[in-house]
């Protein structure tokens, strides 16, 4: 789908970008992690063309980015910026129908496509189409900021730290709502951010840079397993409770087990939390449980294991 | 939200009250003439034949039609310096506004004479001379003012150069431009007083009268209207400044 082949970018003397190769299936989130200035928003620019590439070439289904007319490309191309992009001299409707104007869309379709998109990130049409950004809250905003985004229906989406700029409660909550827009739009999604828990969350790939070079590009759960020295110290400690954020508990109970132990844990929560409850009550079991009903138990020694084996 | 559009606008208050003082003046002043005379005792100089509407009618045109030139070209020149051709120019447009700004109205006025004759033409020409300097330097200013993360955003999301500064950078600069109008439009009011030395008349006409005849009566006739006039539209743009920041927050 995307496909960067040895791409460096030079800034002056200063390399923002080493020589980075990537391939992106359809449908997968990457999201690209790293301390600031370590090129992750310089990569994501040169994909929509915001940015030319000194060397190697950027292919998107096959066809290098450099045949395509700048501005054709970029309305193919979804992009999400923090909370700061959406034009404040234009009310939610006219933010929303940019792209669609600039493809020529016809006004009924386009007012349909404003009103099923404000629909899709969970907003009340009627209220909401007609107000400016400056009325509406961070959280707000920036789910106009992804309507938009995906407003011409894009296969492609670019989020530049997207969610940066929204206190941790409400970012929670539209990083859940945007992974179940994911699972019904199957976008391919590059995810830019410098919050590893949201790296982690969101990505089906996570892509690790530091000072424009790539140390690691795979599914989160591997990152347990990596020998790479940056990354274990990017990582940190903690980390490997935060990736456990990312099993379900569905997945690691025992089945044949369903006497009530002392506490009910449900059965879509992850095993992160899971292992906090554990912590919390004292306990080294909980009963999994669906609608009141106990589908099994799930114990501590095997979210232990989680770690013996990655 | 209701009571909001209950509220009346300070603004829209004063700015009726000025327009219907300046009425009132402007028609009602012959009635009031001899009365004014005779508590005032400056009869010496009371020769001239005129009509205070007829003169305001003639300083409201000058002045305005100047005004709405010096706008077009001030922001079709200002527009200019931000396309690429015209990038290059910037340096040179924006000194010569400060040069055409800096020469004295009066000497303006004549080189108007010299080049148009005696009329309105000239006295046009000198006032757009004086008046562009505000409205090229608030056009730049007020498009460089526009953050820079719109103007990538306009981009990423597949806006053309000309998209991006019709749609984005023009609207978000209007309140900077408008200020920059309304010192225009001060600038050309006040200088409009010195069109009838171009023989155009108007209200400058009555106040040169009253200096050659020591008439004061005829000076405070011509002056009042003028103040009156130059406050109106002060505040009228005003609030349209302030509207037009309104939504652009």
């Amino acid at each position: 789908m995307i496909k960067l082949k040895n791409v460096t970018k030079k800034f002056g003397n200063q390399i923002a970008v080493d020589n980075l190769s990537i391939e992106l299936k359809k449908g997968e989130i990457c999201t690209f992690v790293g301390e600031s200035g370590c090129g992750k928003s310089t990569t994501l620019k040169m994909i929509n063309r915001l940015i030319d590439a000194d060397c190697g070439h950027i292919e998107i289904n096959g066809e290098n980015i450099c045949n395509y007319k700048e501005e054709e490309l970029r309305r193919k191309i979804g992009y999400v910026v923090q909370s700061i992009g959406l034009f404040p001299h234009m009310n939610v409707r006219e933010n929303i129908s940019i792209v669609p104007k600039l493809l020529n869309w016809n006004e009924d379709r386009i007012l349909e496509r404003v009103k099923e998109l404000i629909n899709l990130v969970g907003l009340d049409v009627e209220s909401y189409i007609n107000k400016y950004p400056s009325e509406l809250s961070g959280g707000e905003a920036q789910r106009i900021g992804v309507a938009r985004a995906l407003a011409a229906d894009p296969e492609i989406i670019l989020m530049d730290e997207p969610f940066g700029a929204i206190d941790p409660l409400n970012r929670g909550n539209l990083q859940g709502e945007f992974l179940k827009i994911q699972k019904k739009l199957k976008k391919t999604v590059i995810f830019v951010t410098h919050d590893m828990d949201e790296a982690m969350k969101m990505g089906d790939k996570i892509a690790i840079m530091s000072k424009g070079k790539l140390e690691y590009f795979d599914s989160p759960e591997r990152l347990l397993s990596s020998k790479n020295k940056f990354v274990k110290s990017f990582l940190g400690t903690e980390s490997h409770i935060k990736i456990l954020a990312r099993f379900r508990v569905e997945e690691y109970m025992d089945e044949k087990c369903k006497d009530r132990a002392k506490y009910d844990v449900d059965i879509n929560d992850n095993i992160r939390d899971t292992l906090a409850y554990m912590f919390e009550y004292g306990v080294d079991k909980m009963s999994v449980v669906k609608n009141n009903e106990i589908m099994g138990t799930v114990f501590l020694n095997d979210i232990i294991k989680i770690f013996q084996e990655g | 939200m209701k009571t909001k559009k209950n509220k009346i606008d300070g603004h829209v208050v004063g700015i009726i009250i000025l327009l219907f003082a300046l009425l009132l003046f402007v028609f009602g002043f012959q009635y009031i003439e001899s009365w004014v005379y005779s508590v005032w005792p400056y009869q010496i100089g009371n020769v001239a034949k005129y009509s205070l509407p007829k003169l305001t009618l003639e300083f409201i045109k000058i002045a305005s039609i100047a005004c709405g030139l010096s706008v077009v070209i001030g922001f079709s020149l200002g527009i200019f310096c931000f396309s690429s051709l015209g990038k290059s120019f910037e340096l040179v447009i924006e000194k010569s506004a400060m040069i055409m700004q800096s020469i004295p109205t009066m000497a303006v006025l004549m080189f108007g004479l010299i080049a148009f004759g005696i009329g309105i033409k000239a006295a046009v020409f000198a006032l757009i001379m004086q008046s562009i300097l505000p409205i090229v330097f608030s056009t730049i200013a007020g498009l460089k003012s526009v953050p820079q993360s719109y103007i990538e955003v306009g981009k990423g999301l597949g806006m053309t150069k000309k998209q991006i500064l019709f749609k984005i950078q023009l609207p978000l600069a209007i309140p900077v431009i408008l200020s920059g109008m309304r010192i225009a439009l001060i600038i050309c009011i006040s200088a409009a007083t010195l069109a009838f030395s171009t023989g155009s008349g108007g209200l400058g006409l009555l106040i040169q009268t009253g200096c050659s005849t020591y008439n004061t009566v005829y000076i405070m006739e011509a002056t009042i209207p003028i103040c009156l006039i130059a406050i109106l539209m002060d505040q009228l743009l005003r609030k349209i400044e302030k509207d037009s920041y309104k939504i652009i927050r």
